[in-house]
């Protein structure tokens, strides 16, 4: 498995992810013209890490704008990572926002929702 | 004489508190510098940083949500014929004004009419329901399954209606037996 690293573009995030630090990084903005296309590989390939690697994962998700497709994503990624909990993965995720942003806080909340694994709100000026 | 007319088109979208425009077809590279656009102008525009963040964000939220359904409607539609098909994305319009004080993103395009009905049922069941019932049904349409890659529409409608101050107001115009020009005004 090797390290992953996809440049922000305008309209979607950079995706870092350290196979030494077990972290992965998603920060920037979310629109791409085709969210499915975009965000697929990476939680196909996340999923497939996690089944292999017995380490602690962390994620952490510091995206400044959410078009409603990334966000359906989003939802669906974490169902699978939620499911992967379930079944003894570990892992936990931080979720940045600005303070004052209140629509990257609604998001994260929103899809806090239904998780149970461990969830952080982190906030920044 | 195009000058006349050019001066003419300019004067009546400043008259109508028009900011900024686009007409034709939405690349992707489009929606972003046009978006761009909004960024500068709402933060020159409002002497707090902090409200001229949050207001960026609702505009910005739903011109892009706006725009993109418009992109992905004519790319789920491509068995319409080529040219037929370049001309109709070609009629697309998005527009960023200023209405007493709130900002307002509307936009139109063409759209086939047998998929009118389907629609305007469900923007008509949208503009029934409160604040409440909007959140909720944001909440079922986020957690619904997928249909295969289907990316829709149906929660960015939910979003603007979520953003909006006033009650979406659209319209269908029909243009021939094969399409009609579809219109939405969101208020933030």
């Amino acid at each position: 498995m090797k390290n992953i690293f996809i440049e922000a573009t305008k309209s979607s995030p950079e995706v870092d992810f350290n196979l030494r630090t077990n972290t992965l990084k998603i920060s920037g903005q979310s629109y791409p013209e085709n969210a499915v296309k975009f965000y697929s590989p990476i939680f196909v390939w996340l999923d497939d890490y996690l089944k292999n690697i017995k380490e602690e994962i962390l994620i952490e998700i510091n995206i400044t704008y959410l078009n409603t497709s990334s966000l359906k994503c989003m939802f669906d990624f974490f169902e699978k990572l939620n499911e992967e909990y379930q079944n003894g993965a570990l892992l936990k995720l931080h979720w940045y926002y600005k303070e004052g942003n209140r629509n990257m806080l609604e998001c994260g909340e929103e899809l806090a929702e239904d998780v149970d694994f461990p969830y952080d709100f982190i906030s920044f000026k | 004489m195009i000058h006349e007319k050019l001066f003419f088109i300019s004067n009546e979208l400043m008259m109508n508190g028009i900011l900024l425009c686009f007409k034709g077809p939405f690349s992707q590279g489009i929606i972003e510098e046009l978006g761009g656009a909004i960024r500068a102008y709402i933060s020159n525009s409002k002497k707090d940083e902090a409200s001229a963040e949050s207001t960026y964000f609702d505009v910005f939220s739903v011109y892009v949500e706006q725009t993109q359904n418009i992109k992905h409607y004519f790319e789920k539609h491509m068995e319409i014929e080529n040219n037929k098909l370049i001309d109709y994305y070609a009629h697309s319009i998005v527009v960023i004004g200023i209405d007493d004080d709130n900002f307002y993103v509307s936009s139109g395009n063409v759209i086939e009419n047998k998929d009118v009905p389907e629609f305007e049922q469900y923007l008509t069941h949208i503009k029934s329901m409160d604040k409440h019932e909007i959140k909720k049904s944001y909440k079922e349409q986020l957690r619904k399954k997928r249909d295969s890659e289907d990316i829709g529409a149906g929660l960015g409608l939910l979003e603007m209606a979520k953003k909006s101050s006033m009650p979406m107001e659209y319209n269908f115009i029909k243009l021939d037996d094969n399409i009609s020009f579809f219109i939405l005004k969101v208020i933030i």
